[in-house]
């Protein structure tokens, strides 16, 4: 007979903005295996790609999730893109990637909140998301949305932003960074976020690879691979390498998002030093998509996939997303096996779960 | 960034030799994906190795029920996705290392991508006029 206790975790709980459910089989305190089960609040937007017209797909791929938006719609843009061999204005794809490393700050940013609140530390939970609203507050100063930017369309971008605000921005910029030093000192060197993290949900190199594992998650592990280095939009013309640390645990998975912050402080100010005068669309009128294509870009949360088939008409074929949520649910349920009741919610925040885009 | 990178048309019994081979040559489980056509299912799955995918796809009638070897023992990444895929299309993976037996996916409808649902039904609403918008 056996002595093992299910216990329910989610989908509603505090450290879980969004439902995902795992049942937790423990033995004592300890989790002898965890079985997840999604798709609470699946929205079938896949589904609508083959509904609606492919130029106005690409305002639901944005709303896929709140977080990463930006970053949905310009992989599906660049996607239709590609397959109609389009190829956009070179202002276009550095004011891309300013908005992509926008996005990717701010969802950092807004983890290290999330984390420091589950650490307990209420104050570094409000600075972070200080910053973050500074983050915000460019975001909307540059596109006109907050959490829905709604600039990327395909071919190129709907809205330029004039050199003057470019200039403002890169000052501010230097600001922020200043700030966010200040907090990233107490994630790196504090020894109560090391002392609930350090040793805490340790994954391998070799089972990071094996089980899928994509983004922070993989890097922390020890492995290189960031979907950036295919080059897409202007991160081919940028310096830059993936960060990566070698310990696969939850302090690893923090130290990796915190240094891709400051990473993306760094490209953004590359692209505003090399900003290209011109156009920032072309026009597409006629043209239609045909043909089948798996696209990657690199989320917050790691390696998202784009498969598009459109066979010449106004609707898509299909249109799939696998979102990094999905791809670290394995490595998340590796990582909790054997792990104390006590550090389930740290683990399953270091994988930064976005349910959202799960349930696309 | 993708274009260039082959989609490979397999047969149901080069599904597992391949993805062995795969395995064997260091590559990684991208993805595993499904689409419902008229009398078929096809599942799509991609590798990839130094930044470069590989695609395969494999037609499963839908007559009589569809199943596919399970890939979980070679890639444990798979398993994520076959549960998936058992979820939304009514798909079999014998040999699926951890099943969970229909309850990853809690849909409202029981196996909601397995009849009808992704198949096109009505022509593409007109876009919101612009200046880039496709000709009608």
């Amino acid at each position: 007979m056996s002595n093992t206790t299910i216990v329910p975790f989610g989908p509603q709980h505090p450290v879980l903005p969004e439902p995902i459910h795992l049942d937790l089989e423990l033995d004592d305190e300890r989790v002898v295996r965890a079985l997840p089960s999604i798709g609470y609040v699946h929205r079938g937007l896949e589904l609508l790609a083959e509904r609606y017209d492919f130029v106005e797909m690409a305002n639901v791929a944005e709303r896929i999730c709140g977080i990463c938006s930006f970053i949905h719609g310009q992989g599906y843009c660049q996607g239709i893109e590609q397959l109609m061999g389009v190829e956009i204005p070179p202002r276009a794809a550095y004011l891309r990637t300013v908005w992509a490393e926008i996005s990717r700050i701010q969802s950092h940013v807004l983890w290290l909140g999330l984390a420091a609140d589950a650490l307990g530390y209420e104050s570094l939970f409000q600075h972070s998301w200080r910053i973050r609203e500074m983050m915000v507050d460019i975001i909307e100063e540059t596109t006109g949305g907050r959490v829905i930017f709604g600039v990327c369309k395909v071919g190129g971008i709907r809205k330029d932003v004039d050199d003057e605000t470019l200039r403002d921005v890169r000052r501010r910029i230097g600001e922020i960074r200043a700030a966010f030093d200040e907090i990233a000192t107490i994630f790196r060197d504090d020894p109560t976020v090391r002392q609930r993290t350090v040793g805490v949900g340790l994954l391998s190199a070799a089972d990071a690879h094996a089980l899928g594992a994509v983004g922070p998650v993989l890097r922390a592990s020890g492995v290189v691979h960031d979907t950036r280095r295919l080059g897409y939009a202007a991160y081919g013309e940028l310096d830059w390498e993936p960060i990566v640390e070698q310990d696969g645990d939850c302090y690893a998975r923090c130290l990796v998002r915190v240094r891709e912050v400051d990473q993306s402080f760094d490209l953004i100010t590359q692209c505003l030093d090399r900003m290209p005068a011109g156009e920032v669309e072309i026009s597409v009128k006629g043209k239609r998509p045909k043909g089948e294509a798996m696209f990657r870009l690199e989320q917050p949360r790691g390696e998202v996939c784009y498969y598009i088939s459109a066979d010449g008409k106004k609707n898509l074929d299909r249109f799939r997303v696998r979102t990094p949520t999905f791809a670290n649910i394995a490595p998340l349920i590796h990582m909790l096996k054997g792990c104390e009741l006590a550090d389930v919610p740290v683990i399953v925040l270091t994988i930064d779960p976005c349910v959202s885009c799960n349930e696309r | 960034m993708s274009l260039g990178e082959p989609f490979n048309e397999l047969t149901p019994d080069q599904w597992v030799p391949t993805a062995e081979q795969h395995q064997r040559d260091g590559f990684r489980l991208v993805q595993m994906t499904g689409t419902a056509r008229a009398d078929h299912f096809e599942i799509l799955i991609s590798y990839e190795q130094d930044y470069r995918c590989t695609h395969y796809r494999v037609q499963l009638p839908r007559d009589p029920l569809p199943e596919l070897p399970s890939l979980s023992a070679i890639f444990p990444a798979a398993f994520t996705y076959e549960n998936e895929l058992k979820d939304l299309f009514g798909l079999s993976f014998p040999g699926l290392t951890v099943d969970y037996g229909g309850n990853f996916l809690r849909t409202k409808t029981k196996l909601p991508f397995s009849g009808e649902v992704t198949i096109k039904k009505e022509s593409a609403k007109p876009a919101a006029k612009s200046k880039s918008a496709p000709e009608s």
